[in-house]
């Protein structure tokens, strides 16, 4: 309900909505004196009403006066009413714009975020929390910061939530990468890892486009992957040392022959008699063999007693073709190429459980590790999580071997059930 | 993490003397005091 304005005369509007206990979907912050509207969230009556606006001032709630009132008294009275408020509203903007058509869009999320220890959050009681891997679909992207979303499987939560925005992220990783780099590189010399890691250079003024985005952990677009009977995604194992990885493959490769099988790999070893071309190995010379590393066709390779071994990302596809779900054991570095391939992995990192545990299941297997044995798998995977965590589909702590095979074979017979999230990129190209 | 963000924040506070010229020359800086300082606090109606 609004009156007409009339030519260059001030416009002031009521607007009436109904309210029961749940929020209008509204936020408001002070302006000197006013009670200004911040935000419209998606979902509540403020937004499906159309009514307000970011910007608009509240000057009366049913005839209350809100010039001078602080935002927290404003939101706690009008938390206590309900039924029908009529508000005065002194416009923004004299023309407003048609509400934007937002469409959906689902991330992946690449870190934890708790609202609750986050300062710069407009809103804390909007923020919500999610740990890496969740998946969030946004529905407002609006203001640059702030995103509004729902957290998956929450969807019929009223009102939508705030998340920081792709950019503001990245912003925030760089500033806390300037401020505590020096302490992690002392961290990162006193742990005698023998992995290469890839230094980011710590002393960057702040300015995103000299940052590879891709390293700075945010959110990844992604999309529903329907399951495909005939084209079933390879299973990527991936752990650090004696936390039972070959164990589990060997497990599942056994159980079901006919829906199971490994990729053959590529050696430039001589053939023994024994031995069959394209079922034992690809045997090639040497010099095809470089020349095909060169070319990336490999997911990894190596060296051993002067020979090269690798597994070829044709390799992989050749047992997909075949309709088997194709098993691997990669290393964490392997995943960079997978994950750009056409393939669509779906990776399980295998974690290894506490010490103690830790301990006491290698022993069973005769395997008695020193302490500093243990400590190091345990470093190892937390690395792996750190460094190569945003690829990870699925996370098994394998506390049992039984146990994390049946969670494994559960998962994979899910996967040929149930859609899953995949990268967006996958389903565009 | 937040620690040191505080900590940041706080010298900011107490050093903070406006000075545009210094923004200007070091450019994207202003970018970055605009994503330290916390926005003006919401409130859900």
């Amino acid at each position: 309900i609004s009156p007409q304005p009339e030519e260059g005369e001030e416009t002031l509007r009521v607007v009436r909505l109904i309210k029961n206990a749940d929020p209008i979907g509204a936020t408001i912050r002070n302006e000197d004196e006013s009670i200004v509207i911040g935000r419209i969230v998606k979902g509540g009556a403020a937004e499906k009403s159309g009514l307000l606006h970011e910007g608009d001032e509240i000057l009366e709630v049913n005839h209350i006066n809100m010039r001078g009132k602080n935002v927290n008294d404003v939101s706690d009275m009008l938390a206590n009413m309900t039924g029908t408020l009529t508000f005065l509203i002194y416009p923004k903007l004299q023309f407003q714009l048609p509400p934007k058509e937002h469409h959906m869009v689902h991330v992946k999320a690449h870190f934890d975020y708790d609202p609750e220890e986050d300062l710069y959050i407009p809103c804390r009681e909007l923020g919500i929390s999610f740990v890496k891997g969740d998946i969030l679909h946004v529905i407002n992207q609006e203001d640059p910061n702030w995103w509004q979303a729902y957290r998956d499987e929450e969807e019929d939560q009223t009102l939508a939530g705030l998340i920081p925005s792709k950019s503001f992220q990245e912003q925030r990783e760089v500033l806390k990468q300037t401020i505590v780099g020096d302490k992690n590189e002392d961290k990162k010399k006193s742990s005698n890892c023998s992995c290469v890691k890839k230094k980011k250079s710590k002393k960057t003024l702040f300015n995103p486009s000299n940052i590879d985005s891709e390293e700075i952990p945010t959110y990844e677009e992604v999309a529903l992957y329907y399951p495909q009977p005939n084209r079933k995604r390879p299973v990527v194992l991936i752990g650090p040392p004696n936390t039972g990885r070959h164990e589990l493959r060997r497990r599942l490769m056994e159980s079901d022959v006919d829906r199971f099988a490994a990729a053959v790999p590529h050696t430039s070893r001589p053939r023994r008699d024994s031995e069959v071309n394209g079922k034992d190995y690809h045997f090639v010379p040497r010099h095809v063999f470089e020349a095909d590393i060169m070319g990336s066709r490999f997911v990894e390779h190596g060296e051993y007693e002067n020979n090269l071994y690798g597994t070829s990302i044709e390799a992989i596809r050749n047992v997909v073709s075949e309709g088997k779900i194709c098993v691997l054991n990669l290393q964490p570095q392997s995943l960079r190429i997978l994950k750009n391939s056409d393939l669509k992995p779906y990776v399980v990192f295998i974690s290894p459980p506490y010490l103690e545990l830790l301990r006491q299941n290698l022993a069973k297997n005769g395997h008695h590790a020193t302490e500093d044995e243990l400590k190091e798998i345990i470093e190892r995977g937390r690395e792996m999580e750190n460094d190569y965590g945003h690829y990870f589909d699925y996370v098994i702590v394998n506390m049992d071997m039984d146990k994390a095979y049946d969670e494994m074979l559960q998962e994979i017979n899910r996967l040929e059930e149930e859609p899953q999230w995949v990268p967006a990129m996958w389903l565009n190209s | 993490v937040i620690i040191f963000l505080v900590m940041a924040r706080s010298k900011r506070a107490t050093r903070g003397t406006y000075s545009p010229s210094r923004q200007e020359m070091q450019g994207s800086r202003v970018e970055l005091g605009n994503v330290l300082k916390p926005p003006p606090e919401e409130r859900l109606i």
